[in-house]
């Protein structure tokens, strides 16, 4: 398949990859997939590699016609796609021919879907990445979310479609984000400017997601925490999942897209595991916070790569065409 | 200079969540601190630790991300306080000065008067004074590579704009509290403007997208109206033949 069009673009679709992840010393914004487990995972489906690019389709997503025979894998939040206006499974490889429509409907549980097709989306590398960095106009297609009768570039299949279709991950292997779950933090790195029930206080009651919540950061609304000398810091560099708590009291947990160095205290930072279960958070679902240590993050970290190597493996072993 | 060039003292180890590694130095903004910073990413740049996938300098601290498969965060702790005695003057090379063209005056300075009315500065004085010495490049951040450079005439120093402008145009060169800056994109701002360059210091589709890194020296050269508007990239090749070989 050489391109898919863009029938109806939906709320926000833009294209992603993993990121650009060695810039930040110039102060460039990683960008990538908000939920990059999700995204790895369509690109294994379909035979890719993890760090291909692909479509990211949030709340309401949009219409696509595909030009060409081809495989795709759609992962994430629940948005009910439908192909030629029936509905498709997720979380296995389908295939998929010329003219044919890709929809979505309802929002059933998570935000954010990814669309991965057979060759990956492409689009020219800006700093290593494919990913659209909205607020920088660069990236993706020509640095902004899809329009209307965009034709998004599809890269070569390597493989025969007979040999990825239907390919499916083992049930233990697809996040669940209907389930109500603690996201887990890493306290730092100026937990101690908070007075001392603050951390009591952050993982005692939930927090809800505020409407002002996008790709740059979720705002949250809750018990007010209380800083022991004010909220301001020399600036110092930001994580993608930071929770910076300025001088309100009510934290943001910083996401893909936002800024490399900021000026307010960090009460804590989010696990890798759990930034994708952030990731699929909209406004008004809530949000508890349970602290966990680094090296317990860190374990938890090895067991999700074991598992997407062995993934990694499989694909290893498709025969390559020719 | 007699002065010991980089400090270093009670270094901190803390995590910033399970991928990035975060030392701590002195908390204040200075030059020598930062020199510290500057020198200890160095000094692990030549080691060659397996794991760190980059390094970000900040004023007073050094993030290093690194791989969590191929280093625990006590491991790297363990590795970097090792080396903490290793560190000297020799690691905290001084970077490059960029010359930067900059016009001064008229509709390229829009808060020149305000700046001269709370500072009592006059104008004359004020520009004098921002166009004297080099300034240090303590980091480059935010947001698409927004260098933080200073110290400022502390003549000169007043807080951000308590209302910051909607849109301010690349190029400007602004300054606010101890520091200056070089607004790389268009953007929201509140940073007081007293003048405006020509040079593109940001551009993502260059190989080097980025004119400035933390720890080299940029230095202010003022240019007539007439000629930043005529600049092109023919004039950027001369200027930089000229003044940033």
């Amino acid at each position: 398949m050489e391109s898919v069009k863009v029938i109806k673009p939906g709320f926000f679709t833009t294209v992603q990859d993993l990121g650009r992840h060695r810039y930040q010393n110039i102060g460039i914004s990683t960008a990538g997939a908000m939920d990059a487990l999700s995204l790895r995972l369509a690109n294994l489906l379909v035979g890719n590699e993890e760090e291909d690019a692909a479509l990211e389709v949030t709340l309401i997503g949009p219409k696509l016609r595909f030009a060409g025979d081809g495989a795709i894998a759609i992962t994430g939040g629940d948005l009910s796609p439908a192909l030629n206006g029936i509905p498709v499974q997720m979380w296995t490889s389908i295939p998929v021919g010329k003219d044919d429509e890709l929809s979505f409907g309802n929002c059933v549980a998570g935000c954010r879907a990814y669309v991965a097709i057979a060759g990956g989306v492409n689009v020219p590398r800006i700093m290593g990445s494919r990913s659209t960095f909205s607020r920088g106009h660069y990236g993706g297609v020509e640095g902004r979310a899809l329009k209307s009768g965009d034709e998004v570039p599809i890269g070569n299949c390597l493989f025969k479609l007979n040999d990825i279709e239907g390919r499916r991950l083992r049930p233990d292997a697809i996040p669940d984000y209907g389930k109500d779950r603690a996201i887990r933090f890493i306290p730092g790195p100026q937990a101690e400017a908070f007075i001392e029930q603050s951390l009591d206080q952050f993982t005692s009651t939930p927090y809800v997601v505020a409407n002002e919540s996008d790709r740059m950061g979720y705002r949250l609304q809750g018990q007010q925490l209380n800083h022991v000398n004010g909220a301001d810091i020399i600036s110092d560099f930001i994580a993608v999942g930071s929770i910076q708590v300025p001088a309100n009291g009510q934290p943001i947990i910083l996401m893909a897209d936002c800024q490399t160095t900021g000026g307010y205290t960090k009460i804590g930072v989010v696990i890798s595991v759990d930034l994708p279960y952030v990731a699929q958070k909209k406004p008004r679902d809530q949000i508890r916070f349970e602290a966990v240590d680094v090296t317990y993050a860190q374990d938890l970290y090895r067991k999700r790569e074991k598992m997407i190597t062995g993934l990694k493996l499989l694909n290893r072993m498709l025969p390559a065409l020719r | 200079m007699t002065e010991l060039l980089i400090s270093h003292k009670d270094l901190r180890y803390v995590p910033l969540g399970d991928c990035t590694l975060v030392v701590q130095f002195e908390n204040k903004i200075s030059i020598q601190v930062n020199r510290g910073v500057q020198a200890f990413a160095n000094l692990i740049g030549s080691r060659k630790i397996p794991g760190i996938v980059q390094m970000i300098v900040t004023f007073n601290s050094l993030a290093i991300c690194y791989d969590p498969l191929r280093i625990t965060f006590h491991k790297l702790a363990d590795t970097l306080h090792g080396l903490e005695d290793q560190m000297s003057e020799a690691h905290a090379m001084p970077g490059k000065t960029v010359h930067v063209p900059v016009v001064i005056g008229g509709e390229y300075s829009p808060d020149l008067e305000e700046v001269s009315a709370r500072t009592g500065v006059s104008s004359e004085q004020l520009i004098e004074a921002l166009i004297s010495k080099p300034y240090y490049v303590y980091m480059v951040g935010f947001v698409d590579g927004t260098p933080y450079c200073g110290d400022i005439d502390e003549r000169l120093a007043l807080p951000r704009r308590s209302n910051p402008r909607v849109k301010v145009r690349k190029g400007s060169v602004a300054i606010a509290t101890s520091q200056t800056t070089i607004y790389t994109v268009d953007s929201p701002g509140g940073w007081h403007l007293l003048g405006w360059t020509p040079m593109e210091m940001f551009n993502p589709y260059r190989e080097k997208p980025c004119v400035l890194v933390a720890g080299d020296y940029v230095q202010y050269v003022p240019i007539s109206a007439d000629e930043s508007e005529s600049w092109d990239e023919q004039r950027q090749r001369e200027w930089d033949r000229e003044w940033n070989p």
